[in-house]
């Protein structure tokens, strides 16, 4: 047995027991800064350092007055982590969430319960201030993320055309889709390292890639005629209960879009609720026979080829055999001497016919053409159709004579307004545009490129037509629901039959009206087309009095004058 | 130990050993010669050896006085705890500087977030749909043609 007794022993073994806890603590340090070091100062770095997305912000989407359509906002996402709630306060923490924001207890009681996951969304696009709120509840495991939120702040205000996001904020729909990279900007990324209470470490190494916000977009569209024509198209489709309908004013001396209605309009704020069929934009998605508003088509390639004019007599009567098939008047009539302005005053599909078979069938089809149908306007709006015009080599006998007065082709709305703004325009073809231009990087206006501008018939040929179309709002037109006293409104109704494919046929009817004012200076035309609507089914009675509604709003927001002049008297009759 | 007379080693311990015999005072006496016969090549070992010698002379003769190391010593800890008092207070204010940015970046976005929704209340109260609502009913809707003033009388206006 060791004697400690011994003073030199004692020290001795001190010594020993010295080294020896000595050694102990001199591998661990060397453990620690040598061999574990690499590891253990990540691990550092790793809780001392913060790391996070800098979210870049959403450019506007405004009207051509500044309005904001879509805008991106501050906004939290509330979380859970279920692991870290104290079981005791669990009741506590599911009430209070369900009560401050509007959910039901159940729900978050449910998210609380799961304490394997570590992240539970509870709330998105919460406001800040209402997050600080719920925050200042000190609630452990319930945390504010910061978000932002696309708001919308018009609902159903040009749904279609704007268009929606989805969760992760990328465009979906609309403009919102189409100009997502312009829109969305470049997310930015930060890293720094902050102290237990979040609070930035100074003096220690941070990173920061600024965010590059997007930019925002103007539209052509002005708020107030949208949402008039909104209002108008939606009393209009539920008055006729109808299946749905578009409204379209055009600036005629540019071309752009001053509105693009649709009903149903999607609500963009729930998209989500909305069928799938009503989240697209039926003004340029949606195709249908024109009927006799393309008879201006027929009329425009007779009289540029010379051989008909707008005073040429033609002995109509109520029905013509073409090739296989008998085709009539909408009415039944004894054999009449209309002018060519007569017919199409009172939108003879006979008269049509007759003034189309001294034409060639190529003729016909390039004057089609030149006015835009089988081919995508090029507005650039997403999920735009072509249409279909066959080519005038297939033209079977009797589908001559139809395409003449508009039925045995399909286009949109938006190819009818854009015929109707061209023989407005003198006859100018003018790119529909919906986009005025978008912010640079400095927050500056760069306007969007001028629209093409092609001649497609002569200015007297489409003085002419324009002189046939005031007619047709006249007393002894077809439109006279569309004429605003004091103005001098120009126009066509339509009524064609209506292909449907659920029924396999032809079923129900397209009502349209289109037109221009003023008629002798124009300054806006608008469309109006109504599909299938079962109470009522005449362009005239049924879409005439929301261009005449649309219009007038129109002209009284744009504070357009009338020009003063009188119709000049156009004979729709011949005596003979 | 080792004697003046014993060979010296050339070591690197010269001067020190030398120190240390020369510290009695037989051994000064006769130990004074040899730096003058055998100088040091070395500059660095002369001071210690000066050192010395003053320090014998001081012994033998008149005791020389030290200059005080008292003050220098005071001066250099004063400055370092001067420095270092001085960049702890640096720190802290940084530190505090830091709590403070935080604060008013917090308060700057309390003042967004207000502005934010003040600007949100604004933009729904402008909306169409809103002002229809707080519109009165005759207002809403009036579908009444556009009417102009002229100064002179013109077809087809009002």
């Amino acid at each position: 047995m060791l004697r400690l007794s011994d003073p030199g022993r004692r020290l001795n073994a001190g010594l020993v027991v010295m080294a020896f806890v000595l050694s102990l603590l001199a591998g661990r340090l060397v453990q620690l800064q040598g061999l574990d070091s690499k590891v253990l100062q990540a691990k550092a770095a790793d809780r001392r350092e913060q790391s996070e997305k800098l979210p870049a912000r959403r450019g506007s989407i405004t009207d051509i007055a500044g309005h904001e359509l879509a805008v991106t906002v501050e906004a939290r996402e509330i979380y859970l982590d279920p692991k870290v709630v104290e079981p005791a306060k669990r009741d506590l923490v599911a009430t209070t969430l369900a009560t401050e924001l509007n959910r039901s207890k159940e729900e978050i009681a449910a998210k609380l319960a799961k304490t394997t996951s570590r992240y539970a969304v509870v709330a998105r696009d919460v406001d800040p201030l209402h997050a600080k709120k719920i925050m200042s509840f000190g609630f452990r495991g319930v945390g504010a993320k910061r978000t932002y939120y696309r708001e919308y702040p018009g609902g159903r205000l040009a749904g279609g055309i704007v268009g929606f996001v989805g969760v992760d904020g990328y465009g979906l729909a609309g403009m919102e889709s189409a100009f997502n990279k312009v829109l969305a900007g470049r997310d930015g990324e930060q890293s720094f390292e902050t102290g237990g209470e979040g609070q930035r470490i100074p003096m220690t190494r941070s990173t920061r890639q600024e965010p590059v916000p997007g930019r925002d977009v103007r539209l052509t569209i002005d708020r107030d005629i949208q949402w008039a024509a909104q209002e108008a198209i939606a009393e209009q489709v539920k008055a006729s209960r109808a299946r749905s309908g578009s409204v379209i004013v055009i600036d005629v001396p540019t071309g752009r879009i001053v509105a693009m209605a649709n009903a149903p309009e999607v609500d963009l704020t729930h998209w989500q609720d909305s069928p799938p069929g009503d989240r697209r934009n039926r003004a340029v998605s949606e195709v249908f026979e024109p009927g006799s508003t393309n008879k201006v088509i027929t009329a425009a390639a007779a009289i540029e080829s010379g051989t008909v004019r707008s005073d040429t007599v033609f002995r109509v009567p109520d029905s013509i055999q073409c090739a296989d098939r008998r085709l009539k008047d909408a009415h039944p009539h004894p054999p009449e001497s209309l002018t060519f302005a007569g017919i199409i005053a009172e939108s003879s599909n006979v008269g049509t016919i007759m003034a189309a078979e001294r034409i060639s069938s190529q003729r016909l089809y390039d004057m089609f053409r030149a006015f835009g149908f089988g081919a995508r306007s090029g507005v650039g709006l997403p999920g735009e159709e072509a249409g279909l015009l066959p080519g005038w080599q297939g033209w079977s006998g009797s589908q001559r004579c139809t395409i003449a007065y508009g039925q045995g082709i399909s286009v949109t709305a938006l190819q009818i307004a854009s015929v109707y703004q061209t023989i407005a325009n003198g006859g100018v073809r003018v790119t529909p545009t919906i986009v005025a231009g978008t912010t640079d990087g400095h927050g500056r206006f760069v306007p969007a490129p001028a629209p093409k501008r092609t001649r497609v018939i002569s200015e007297r040929t489409a003085r002419e037509i324009s002189l046939m179309l005031e007619a047709a709002v006249g007393h002894d037109g077809t439109g006279t629901e569309a004429a605003i006293p004091g103005y001098r409104v120009a126009g066509k109704t339509g009524t064609a039959m209506r292909y449907d494919q659920e029924c396999g046929g032809y079923c129900g009817y397209t009502a349209t009206f289109v037109g221009f004012t003023p008629a002798d200076k124009p300054r806006l035309m608008a469309l109006a087309v109504i599909q299938d609507p079962k109470k009522g089914h005449y362009g005239g009675t049924v879409a005439a009095p929301v261009f005449r509604n649309v219009m007038t709003f129109a002209l009284k927001t744009r504070k357009i004058p009338p020009t003063g002049t009188k119709t000049p008297d156009v004979v729709l009759r011949a005596h003979r | 130990m080792r004697t003046a007379q014993q060979p010296r080693p050339k070591s690197t311990f010269e001067s020190r050993t030398q120190i240390k015999t020369q510290a009695k005072p037989q051994a000064r006496t006769q130990a004074r010669p040899k730096p003058e016969t055998r100088p040091d090549p070395r500059p660095r070992r002369e001071v210690g050896r000066v050192r010395v010698t003053r320090t014998a002379t001081a012994g033998a003769t008149a005791p020389m006085r030290r200059a005080p190391r008292a003050p220098f010593v005071l001066l250099v800890i004063g400055l370092m705890c001067g420095g270092l008092v001085t960049l702890l207070l640096l720190n802290v204010t940084l530190a505090q500087g830091t709590y403070k940015e935080r604060d008013l970046r917090s308060s700057i976005d309390e003042l967004r977030q207000q502005a934010a929704l003040q600007e949100k209340q604004v933009r729904d109260a402008s909306q169409p749909e809103a002002l229809k609502s707080r519109a009165p009913s005759d207002l809403v809707w009036d579908d009444s043609p556009p009417s102009f003033i002229t100064s002179r009388p013109v077809d087809g206006t009002r």
